[in-house]
């Protein structure tokens, strides 16, 4: 009883502050017109048609993606090395470190990060504000604790010393084992770890908004000049970021299940 | 010439040695245990064979050849551990594969060559499992056919058996026997376990404290244990500590026991009494020339085909082993008399 009225509660809010906004945008994006009811009138692609056009919104997009696709790669490479380092060298003062560098990232606001970044590299010589690079760079230390966290539960569970040791009496030199054993055995944290950085990353506003300039500003950014359009061509403009996540995600877990997430016997 | 050899090879870990001034030598194809209580350094010494460790001192040959400077990778070692290690992301066939993968060895050698492995341990049908699928044994026994596949110098287990239970363990036991023997590799056995030990080796080396305290055939070990450590160790439950007399003699408390005849120095010794070997002597017979105990029988235990006494002789609790078809066994507080003779009561050193 008990139960079911929590599941219930749940469910409803699930629905009233997740999937019913969503709805509600997706339907405005198809609207005419969309002022003090309920629901717009009329149907229309005008807004995406208007969307296309506009360059700068094609070219924020690009932007996003790049950013965010660079984000994953990068991290998913940094993530492995450093997961590696801490469970073979079996340190405990680099655990701890480990487990510091996870959670200060966290546990400092990205407002407080984006101020100190501009700060930080913005001289009259020599300026990194504006570039996407320097967005780049701080979307990397702001999602790796969200690919870390996943990998080092995966390698925690590999007991990889014994694996090491098994392959090189066999062997196996460090560059078969990470790509025949290591990474393949790391997909499913890798996964786990790639979908949340890469939503991170797309999603992320307050970094861009401080940190890009008109010429590196990402989706996001964008996005929030849109409400000052139109209501239907915000509505449009979010439905296709959303769309974009979605694909994109989707692409991500298709990818690991194609490289072995079934060998490695863990589902995502 | 010998496959694996030791020559005075010590490991240390900080000040405290793990193995210490070990030479040892095991023959071509020959099956070696090493056995010893957890702790006496069995992993650190096979780890100094395989070339994950350097000793401190001393060297390590492999068929004939020294190890110093050569790495794991060169060494051609095939090495099964106790919680199976395979890779997870591999299937059994690729599993046991792997150390060809590794070689190039191109795909119309490989392939038989593995499947003549995989049917050898029993598991050719399973070829295309994932290791998670498999049960211990199933798996232990690709681990076993992966190591033996890059044809090594030696064949290293190290607690192959402990994970599994007693059933699978008593098979694979002789099943690792028989592919030793059929392969003809050298094989140095590690285990705690000194019956496992006993059962399929050539020889036996029994470890304590990072030393060799014993090298001999099973037979040996168990028959004429070097110390008074071998041969509790190898299970003999009576021993008696006192003093050898020197000409058979062993002083035992008030008495004078008349034992085997050994080449041992006068002095503190312990005398090792196998439980079989001691009988019940009738109320009134003469001694003859064994030895008589009075005592109490202060315990039974049934243990299928024989019966287990603990009798209490001078408060010295001493076990004997009946056959069950005795007729008429002792009852529990009865007082009899233990005998036995003078070639069943073998001095040892050590105390
Ligand atoms: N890497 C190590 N660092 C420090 N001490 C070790 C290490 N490996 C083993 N030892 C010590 O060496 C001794 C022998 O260990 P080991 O060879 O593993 O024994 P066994 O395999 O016979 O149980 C033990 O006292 C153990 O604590
Ligand atoms: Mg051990």
């Amino acid at each position: 009883m008990m139960r079911r009225a929590l599941w219930l509660s749940g469910g409803i809010c699930w629905f009233a502050y997740v999937l019913a906004p969503l709805a509600l945008i997706l339907v405005g994006s198809f609207g005419e017109k969309w002022f003090g009811t309920l629901l717009p009138d009329g149907f229309t692609l005008r807004w995406y048609a208007d969307l296309f056009s506009k360059t700068m919104y094609v070219r924020a997009m690009g932007m996003s993606l790049l950013v965010a696709c660079l984000t994953v790669f990068i991290n998913a490479l940094v993530g492995i090395c450093s997961v590696y380092a801490v469970s073979v060298l079996g340190k405990k003062w680099l655990r701890r470190a480990f487990e510091f560098v996870i959670l200060l990232p966290i546990a400092i606001p990205p407002v407080v990060m984006g101020l100190g970044l501009v700060q930080g590299f913005n001289w009259p010589s020599f300026s990194l504000v504006g570039t996407w690079q320097l967005l780049l760079g701080a979307h990397l230390v702001y999602t790796l604790p969200f690919m870390l966290r996943p990998l080092m539960a995966n390698m925690d569970m590999l007991n990889w010393t014994v694996l090491e040791e098994a392959g090189t009496s066999l062997g196996a030199t460090p560059f078969f084992l990470a790509t025949r054993v290591l990474v393949p055995n790391l997909v499913p944290g890798l996964l786990s770890g790639a979908i949340m950085t890469f939503a991170m990353s797309l999603g992320e506003f307050q970094l861009a908004v401080m940190v890009t300039g008109s010429a590196s500003q990402t989706y996001p950014v964008v996005l929030y000049q849109a409400f000052y359009v139109s209501t239907g061509f915000a509505c449009a403009a979010t439905t296709l970021l959303v769309l974009f996540s979605i694909l994109s995600l989707g692409a991500v877990i298709f990818l690991g299940r194609l490289f072995g997430t079934r060998s490695a016997g863990m589902a995502v | 010439m010998t496959g694996v050899e030791l020559r005075s090879v010590s490991k240390r870990f900080g000040k405290t040695y793990a193995v210490r001034n070990v030479s040892l030598s095991v023959g071509k194809g020959e099956f070696l245990s090493l056995v010893g209580p957890s702790g006496c350094g069995k992993t650190t010494t096979l780890r100094l064979v395989a070339g994950f460790l350097a000793p401190d001192e001393g060297e390590v040959l492999l068929n004939g050849e020294s190890m110093g400077g050569v790495g794991v990778r060169q060494r051609q070692v095939g090495i099964v551990f106790q919680n199976y290690a395979l890779f997870p992301n591999l299937t059994v066939f690729e599993n046991v594969a792997f150390g060809l993968r590794t070689r190039n060895t191109p795909e119309d050698i490989l392939r038989p060559k593995v499947e003549q492995l995989l049917s050898m341990v029993g598991l050719d049908r399973r070829a295309s499992a994932w290791p998670r699928e498999l049960s211990g044994g199933q798996q232990q026994r690709v681990a076993l056919a992966r190591a033996l596949a890059i044809t090594p110098k030696v064949l290293l287990l190290d607690e192959p058996l402990s994970a599994l239970d007693a059933k699978v363990r008593n098979s694979l036991r002789f099943e690792i026997k028989r592919i030793q023997r059929e392969s003809g590799i050298t094989t140095i056995y590690v285990t705690h376990d000194q019956e496992e030990a006993l059962s399929i080796s050539d020889r036996v080396a029994l470890m304590n404290e990072g030393r060799i305290e014993q090298t001999g055939s099973p037979r040996d070990i168990y028959l004429r244990p070097a110390n008074s450590f071998v041969a509790d160790f190898v299970g003999v439950n009576n021993l008696l500590e006192g003093e050898y007399l020197g000409d058979g003699r062993f002083r035992w408390r008030e008495r004078i026991l008349s034992v085997e005849n050994v080449p041992l120095p006068q002095g503190p010794c312990s005398l090792m009494i196998r439980p079989e070997r001691i009988s019940i002597a009738s109320r009134d017979s003469a001694s003859g020339d064994g030895n008589i105990l009075p005592g109490r029988v202060s315990g039974k235990v049934f243990l299928g085909p024989l019966l287990r006494l603990a009798v209490d002789v001078e408060g010295e609790q001493i076990l004997v082993d009946l056959l069950n078809t005795e007729i008429q066994p002792p009852a529990l507080d009865e007082e009899i008399r233990l005998r036995f003779s003078p070639d069943d009561g073998r001095p040892v050193a050590g105390r």
